[in-house]
């Protein structure tokens, strides 16, 4: 399981760094690069020195790394905004939805371009809080929609939530789900019908996680048992 | 070519442009020594930040390279440039390079400390780059022509395998007369021609004034210079010299291919290169103003000039060598003149080496001063450490949450952030190894206070010890280790020793010291770092330990090999990262550290098991220290140092190293429990590598300049023999002798070694990129003094 979300934060850090960055170039070249990566950018460039322009988070790094380029950090990633972010966080109930959907991967790659040291630790505590929050109140956020039980898949939206919990909660949570599923499902069974449980939580941005490997445990049991 | 200090980033952009228009790379040469090594890390963070591969090799004798060279021909196929680093100025490079600069278009950049620069490396052309500092006045140098070898110095080590020894022959370069007269004349000028005269002499813009004049005065100059030559009653020592210009003369073989290509490698210089120019439009200037004040007198005394040419070139490489700026300061300099000039890492290995040099002699008080002001500045550039920025530093707990203080409530939980990677410039005591052990021991261990008390003599304990009771220290406190005795202590120290210290005569016992921050508040001094990576270089590695401790397994002893990994390793330990990204970027995203990769686990000296990094290094320079400081004692004791009119002298054999068995069981490998003399044989010699050796020879000068039995009139350089079992010969090293401690005196020890293996038979190696240094033959060695003691009583 640990490895799992190891692969999991890779994963997350990996796909983070597609993101858009402002950046402000020391050289000049003249044509466009190419790109593969992106679905919004299909290339990158020109290049004018002294002139803010957006590329690839992965870009960003490897220019900043070589001294060719300054990486402007982005707004919302600053001290200030981060504190606001956090009270509103310990205030309201739901998870806001002012962050990147990547914010704390982003912020861990950006880390060593920061100007201030305290960054880090306000995005720590945003990260425990919002974490906190997911687990103490999931099962309220949830009770409502599990119930209903409509067709054979569950699904629990929550809004606002990113990355970092998603990795962090998820595994567990899947587990969970597809152990529930198991113990509802030979209910089910009983009352009739066949199916599989799965658990599937959805971001507010309409971003899919596929829990194929809960599923797929939940398919070993019936066989085990059957 | 020379680049002065402005033009430093021109020979960079030129590698980079040369190694991308030809899909080439680099290979870096580097000498083994901190401060080498420090600039290879420099430089070798600037190619990989352009993307340009290099490779990286450390060398300490020019065989060794020279082997290198040619069972690597394959390799250095794609090679585009060659950095030198610390090594090769004093050296005919187009010689030495010759078959890669015949059969390739690659460049050699040389960054040497050591000088003084061969003048064939200066005139030669845009293929050999020379990265010089401002110390050196261009004005003083002998313009271009002839003789660029000068008289007595590196040709005669070529023409000594032709004459002198009888039965031994030299190991030196073995080239034949021959090719020496067409490598010079390859970058004569046309002016000098073979003495049939068969090529008229062109006149080109930095001829010698001399030669501004008539054809004819040419050949009758050079006439009449062979025959001063036959009758010159010359000592012993003129022979050899005068008759290796004569047979230079007179193989004539003037390459007529070759003096057109140097006329227009000279005008091509003169209409490229803004720097070359510079220098050689002061040439031409000096040339053309001397020529219109003795233009008349030029038909009449073309000969006077040559003469006093000839002397001027003869000054120039006698007068002994002596060092310039480090290279890790020049290529810290190269990089903030290129864009990187924020960069912490650099600016703190330039730190490093410049440490390192001032630390071993090649640099006096005033350079390291200098240096040391410099570095200074840019340190407060990248870290202000002002009332404003610690202010706007400052981090609240509160401010973070966003929470308001409780009314009436004042206090607010200050943050206290790591400053891992910060460096400052402080004074700091001469101690030795202070942050990395007690203070007693850093204390007795260090030079300075050492030779100041005598600390290995009772008194001079007593006296350490009283010293420190008038500070009001108690003795248990100053053994314990620094960073954990009582922080008011600490903080008193330099305020104390202010005080007492005069009363004991202690002056001058702080220097501006360089140190980073790593992990929290633990604090690595740029000394220590020079003193540890210097341990890991000169000691044994853990194969050559390997290979010592089981007696069936008696591998061959490569010496080489060895080296490159004891290279390997200490390279290693310099590594400073700080963050997973910085400049040296070995951390991968998910920050997996090795032991000793990364400064901040590097805590009050971290871990110091291990057999490699940086805290292995500062427990091995520990040991070294103590070793030395033994040898020395014992040295006195026996009074195994001689005095001669000229110079002081003392043999260091493998059982000279006192009765401290038990620190040398650590850094030299043997085995304690057999005394058979085949395993004496097969001892390494810790003492036999140069850096160790500077350091005792510099102990033993401050030790006698304490007790005053060296000074004044008893003064005299020193010469030390070290002995190296296993290929039965010994090491000879010259040092000057300067009668303050930290200023520097030119060493002429490298003429008068050479001169006196040519006046002996034996087996010599002047291999060593040191001038001063000569490996004579085990049964050769006494007579090597004797003769040099005549040598030098009849200069």
């Amino acid at each position: 399981m640990a490895s799992r979300k190891f692969n999991l934060c890779h994963e997350a850090s990996f796909c983070a760094e597609n993101t858009p960055v402002t950046v402000v170039p020391s050289f000049s070249y003249k044509s466009t690069l190419p790109l593969m990566s992106s679905q919004r950018q299909s290339s990158v460039g020109p290049f004018v020195a002294g002139m803010p322009m957006e590329v690839p988070l992965w870009i960003a790094k490897v220019l900043q790394q070589r001294k060719l380029a300054q990486i402007q950090i982005p707004d919302w990633l600053s001290p200030e905004s981060l504190t606001a972010t956090l009270t509103e966080e310990r205030q309201e109930n739901m998870l806001t939805d002012t962050l990147p959907f990547y914010y704390f991967e982003i912020a861990r790659s950006l880390q060593w371009a920061m100007d201030s040291k305290s960054t880090m630790i306000v995005l720590q505590d945003l990260a425990n809080v919002r974490t906190d929050k997911i687990r103490s109140h999931f099962h309220e956020m949830s009770k409502g929609d599990l119930e209903k039980n409509e067709g054979e898949l569950p699904e629990i939206t929550i809004t606002g939530i990113c990355s970092i919990e998603l990795n962090t909660v998820g595994p567990f949570l899947q587990r969970a789900f597809s152990d529930y599923g198991y113990l509802t499902k030979s209910q089910k069974q009983a009352a009739g019908g066949d199916f599989e449980g799965e658990g599937n939580t959805q971001g507010s941005e309409g971003f899919k996680r596929p829990s194929s490997l809960g599923s797929r445990l939940l398919k070993l049991r019936k066989k085990a048992l059957s | 070519m020379i680049l002065g200090m402005n033009h430093w980033h021109f020979g960079y952009e030129q590698i980079v442009q040369d190694c991308r228009n030809e899909d080439g790379s680099v290979l870096m040469l580097c000498n083994a020594d901190v401060d080498a090594m420090a600039s290879a890390r420099i430089l070798s963070y600037l190619l990989r930040s352009d993307g340009i591969p290099y490779q990286l090799y450390p060398c300490t004798n020019y065989q060794a390279l020279e082997s290198y060279l040619k069972t690597n021909e394959s390799v250095l196929e794609e090679v585009e440039a060659i950095v030198m680093l610390n090594f090769g100025a004093s050296k005919n490079l187009t010689r030495l390079f010759e078959s890669q600069l015949l059969t390739q278009d690659l460049k050699v950049y040389v960054m040497d400390c050591r000088k003084p620069v061969h003048l064939a490396n200066i005139y030669a052309g845009e293929n050999i780059v020379v990265f010089m500092d401002d110390t050196t006045n261009m004005e003083e140098l002998p313009s271009d022509g002839d003789n660029l070898s000068g008289g007595e110095s590196t040709s005669d080590e070529e023409g000594s395998s032709e004459e002198g020894e009888g039965d031994g022959e030299s190991d030196e370069d073995d080239d034949s007369d021959m090719d020496d007269s067409q490598a010079d004349e390859g970058e004569e000028e046309a002016g000098f021609d073979d003495v049939e005269g068969d090529a008229p002499p062109q006149p080109m813009p930095q001829q010698d004034p001399a030669y501004d004049g008539g054809n004819e005065s040419d050949h009758d100059d050079e006439h009449d210079n062979d025959n001063d030559d036959d009758d010159a009653t010359a000592a012993p020592v003129d022979d050899p010299e005068k008759s290796k210009r004569r047979s230079r003369d007179d193989a004539p073989e003037m390459d007529p291919a070759s003096s057109p290509d140097s006329t227009s490698k000279r005008q091509k210089l003169t209409e490229d290169d803004a720097t070359a120019v510079e220098t050689d439009e002061d040439d031409s200037r000096r040339n053309s103003q001397e020529s219109s004040n003795q233009h008349e007198e030029e038909f009449m005394d073309p000969r006077e000039l040559h003469k006093q040419r000839l002397v001027k070139l003869r000054q120039y490489y006698s007068s002994g060598s002596f060092f310039g700026c480090p290279s890790a300061y020049v290529a810290y300099r190269l990089a903030a003149q290129l864009r990187f000039g924020d960069e912490k890492d650099l600016l703190w290995l330039a730190c490093v080496g410049v440490t390192d040099a001032y630390l071993h002699a090649r640099l006096d008080l005033t350079g390291f001063a200098a240096l040391s002001t410099d570095l200074k500045e840019s340190i407060f550039r990248l870290f202000p450490n002002d009332m404003y920025e610690r202010v706007s530093n400052t981090v609240y707990a509160e401010d973070l949450l966003g929470t308001t203080p409780l009314e009436g409530d004042e206090s607010r939980t200050r943050i206290s952030l790591s400053d891992n990677g910060r460096i400052i410039a402080q004074n700091d005591f001469r101690f030795f190894l202070l942050r990395q052990s007690s203070l007693l021991e850093s204390m007795v261990h260090s030079d300075y206070i050492s030779t100041k008390f005598q600390v290995w003599t009772k008194k001079g304990m007593q006296r350490l010890q009283e010293l420190l009771a008038k500070m009001g220290y108690p003795l248990d406190e100053c053994k314990q280790p620094f960073h954990m005795m009582k922080p008011s202590l600490k903080r008193q120290l330099q305020h104390k020793l202010v005080e007492n210290g005069p009363e004991y005569e202690l002056g001058n016992w702080q220097f501006t010291s360089f140190f980073r921050i790593t992990g929290y508040q633990s604090l690595l001094s740029a000394s220590d770092t020079s003193y540890a990576v210097t341990a890991l270089l000169e000691c044994e590695t853990p194969t050559s330990k390997a290979i010592e401790d089981d007696p069936l397994n008696q591998q061959a002893w490569d010496e080489e090999k060895m080296m490159v990994e004891a290279f390997n390793i200490a390279y290693d330990a310099l590594n400073c990262n700080t963050t997973p990204n910085s400049a040296n970027g070995s951390g991968t995203w998910n920050g997996v550290l090795a032991e000793g990769r990364d400064t901040s686990t590097l805590v009050n000296g971290g871990s110091l098991s291990g057999s490699t990094g940086l805290g292995a290094g500062l427990r091995m320079a520990m040991t070294l220290q103590k070793l030395v400081i033994n040898t020395a004692v014992s040295l006195v004791d026996r009074e195994a140092i001689t005095r001669l009119r000229h110079f002081r002298y003392a043999y260091l054999n493998c059982t000279s190293a006192g009765e401290n068995k038990t620190a040398r069981s650590e850094l030299v490998p043997s085995n304690s429990n057999k005394k058979s003399a085949k395993d004496e044989e097969h001892k390494h010699h810790v003492f036999a590598k140069p850096l160790a050796l500077t350091r005792l020879a510099h102990f033993l000068m401050d030790m006698h300049r304490e007790n005053g039995k060296w000074t004044g009139g008893k003064s005299r350089p020193l010469v030390l023999l070290a002995e190296k079992p296993r290929t039965g010969t010994y090491l000879v090293v010259g040092y000057e002798y300067p009668e303050r401690a930290g200023t520097f005196m030119r060493n002429t020890f490298g003429n008068n070694f050479e001169l006196t293996a040519k006046s002996m038979n034996g087996t010599f190696r002047f291999d060593s990129f040191d001038s001063n240094v000569v490996e004579v033959n085990g049964d050769d060695v006494q007579r090597f003094i004797e003769q040099l003691h005549y040598l030098m009583d009849s200069i």
